[in-house]
């Protein structure tokens, strides 16, 4: 595929900010106090200490409800991705083609996140994750390692 | 299954309308009584997919003197399929007799589309609604097609699937849309070299991988086998069918296997239960929200392996004439996106023998497909 392009994410043309949940969900406290001190913080059962993500009522192993943060590194191999032509929302639309990676990191975790330069993406890339301001709010930037 | 399909109806399919979803969707159900020779408010079941019209409208509207049992199936694309399956349970069940299955509505003319270019579509409830605010909108994923494309492109990587393979699911569909008077692209010709230049929406999707918003609704009557049979159409049975939902049905980022969908595990077990086999069946009516998924849903169903799809039909033809006849009607790509009621609206005229110019030859077996929210499967083997 043709990929003669190289999107921008920190194109500063864009008055409306990035979508971002107006009320942090309770399961999802820790993982946004997280993006604020920059680190990729998910979570371990408590009493079996299986890392899960992304966090539900119940651990997945052994249905105790009681959970601890866990940080990740933001690093690891692109499990999959996708490139944006045609965006659906105004801050997006600025930015097109985009790219998106979906990336394995330890413990069975995969973390979405912006990745550039789209044009180089593909499974199996080894990548470094950054967490910074991205149109108004903290987010993950996935770049090639 | 002792259930059958006894009436189907169909409004106008069309892309601008001044009517309501209830509205369209009553007129289908009318339509689909007048061709079962069912007076309507003899009707006592009905079954709402996605919820989006309430069951007491249907009392008013087809004036229902004693609704006995009502249901819903929320799984987005896949629920149509999957409420014909509940009415067929509920009748063999002796829930109710006579149970109506009404899909579709304004998805074009309402205020709100999915294709909305502003952001509408993080107002749509989704699965999982809290994974998608704090995890994929804010990422830029928002939309089917986006949420479709992250399976599309581990597929190619992982298996080397040809992803040639979904333009020609594309060039067939508008084949066989030529020959079907409610195709809404009826006479529009598509080339390979139309569909090779047509913009990229989110790769691998070109505009012509993606199906269009539509008007118009369609609805099947379902009864017992054994009842009178009150107009001079021949009843279609309800061989088998059922639901599926693969490993983290909610998510697909974090299912394992991102390839994995509710038909993986659905197929086959349908399949076995009922005694037929993929080489049995005489043609397919597959959910088509995007050519992509067609391919992999032939995959998952068991014709080839996975990978195999797009050599598959190429080999064997899924277009006019083909060895394996898939959405007869032109689909959601080519006809009208009525929410996969279309599919089965068509089965049944198929082994009724009344497709018209789209008849397959002796059509005797026939299965339909519904594939909806994050990647959800519904199925129905239909036969004559």
């Amino acid at each position: 595929m043709n990929r003669g392009y190289c999107g921008r994410v920190d194109a500063e043309v864009s008055t409306v900010p990035r979508p971002f949940p107006s009320a942090v969900d309770p399961l999802f406290r820790e993982f946004v106090a997280g993006l604020d001190r920059g680190v990729l913080t998910v979570r371990r059962c408590a009493a079996c200490a299986r890392v899960q993500w992304p966090p539900r009522s119940l651990c997945g192993t052994c249905r105790a409800g009681e959970f601890e943060p866990h940080e990740v590194e933001p690093a690891g191999v692109v499990y999959t991705y996708t490139v944006v032509h045609r965006a659906f929302h105004p801050w997006f639309a600025e930015r097109v083609p985009y790219g998106v990676a979906v990336v394995d990191v330890a413990d069975s975790v995969r973390l979405t996140g912006l990745f550039e330069p789209a044009g180089a993406l593909r499974c199996g890339l080894d990548v470094r994750g950054e967490i910074r301001e991205l149109g108004g709010h903290p987010g993950l930037l996935w770049t090639p390692r | 299954m002792t259930a059958r399909i006894v009436g189907v109806g169909e409004t106008e399919y069309c892309r601008g309308t001044a009517k309501t979803t209830e509205r369209l969707r009553l007129e289908a159900a009318l339509a689909a009584c007048a061709d079962a020779g069912v007076p309507p408010e003899d009707v006592d079941g009905v079954v709402i997919p996605n919820g989006s019209v309430e069951a007491e409208r249907f009392v008013h509207g087809l004036g229902i003197r004693d609704l006995r049992f009502h249901a819903q199936s929320v799984m987005g694309g896949a629920s149509t399929v999957a409420s014909v399956v509940l009415a067929a349970g509920a009748v063999r069940a002796g829930l109710a007799s006579r149970v109506l299955v009404a899909a579709g509505g304004t998805q074009y003319s309402r205020a709100n589309r999915l294709s909305a270019a502003d952001g509408g579509a993080m107002a749509f409830h989704w699965p999982a609604q809290e994974f998608r605010t704090h995890l994929e909108f804010p990422y830029g994923i928002s939309v089917p097609m986006q949420w479709y494309s992250l399976h599309a492109n581990r597929w190619l990587a992982e298996t080397g699937a040809d992803p040639r393979g979904l333009r020609d699911v594309a060039l067939s569909t508008r084949a066989h849309a030529h020959r079907n008077a409610k195709a809404f692209f009826r006479d529009r010709p598509l080339t390979s070299a139309q569909y090779d230049v047509a913009p990229l929406l989110v790769e691998p999707f070109r505009l012509y991988d993606v199906c269009p918003e539509s008007d118009g609704a369609a609805a099947v009557l379902v009864d017992r086998a054994g009842a009178d049979v009150l107009s001079d159409h021949r009843p279609v049975r309800i061989a088998g069918g059922g639901e599926g939902h693969a490993d983290v049905p909610d998510d697909l980022v974090s299912r394992p296997d991102i390839l994995q969908m509710g038909l993986s595990k659905l197929a086959p077990r349908v399949f076995a239960e009922i005694g037929v086999a993929p080489a049995d069946l005489d043609f397919a009516q597959i959910y088509d929200c995007f050519t992509f998924v067609v391919v992999r849903q032939l995959e998952e169903l068991g014709f080839c392996a996975r990978g195999e799809g797009p050599a598959f039909i190429a080999e064997r033809g899924i277009g006019p004439g083909g060895g394996l006849p898939v959405n007869t009607h032109g689909g959601l790509l080519s006809q009208a996106h009525i929410a996969g009621m279309n599919h089965v609206v068509e089965a049944v005229r198929q082994l009724r023998g009344e497709a018209g110019e789209a008849q397959v030859p002796g059509a005797a077996t026939g299965v339909v497909t519904g594939y909806g929210d994050m990647s959800d499967g519904s199925m129905l083997v239909l036969t004559r």
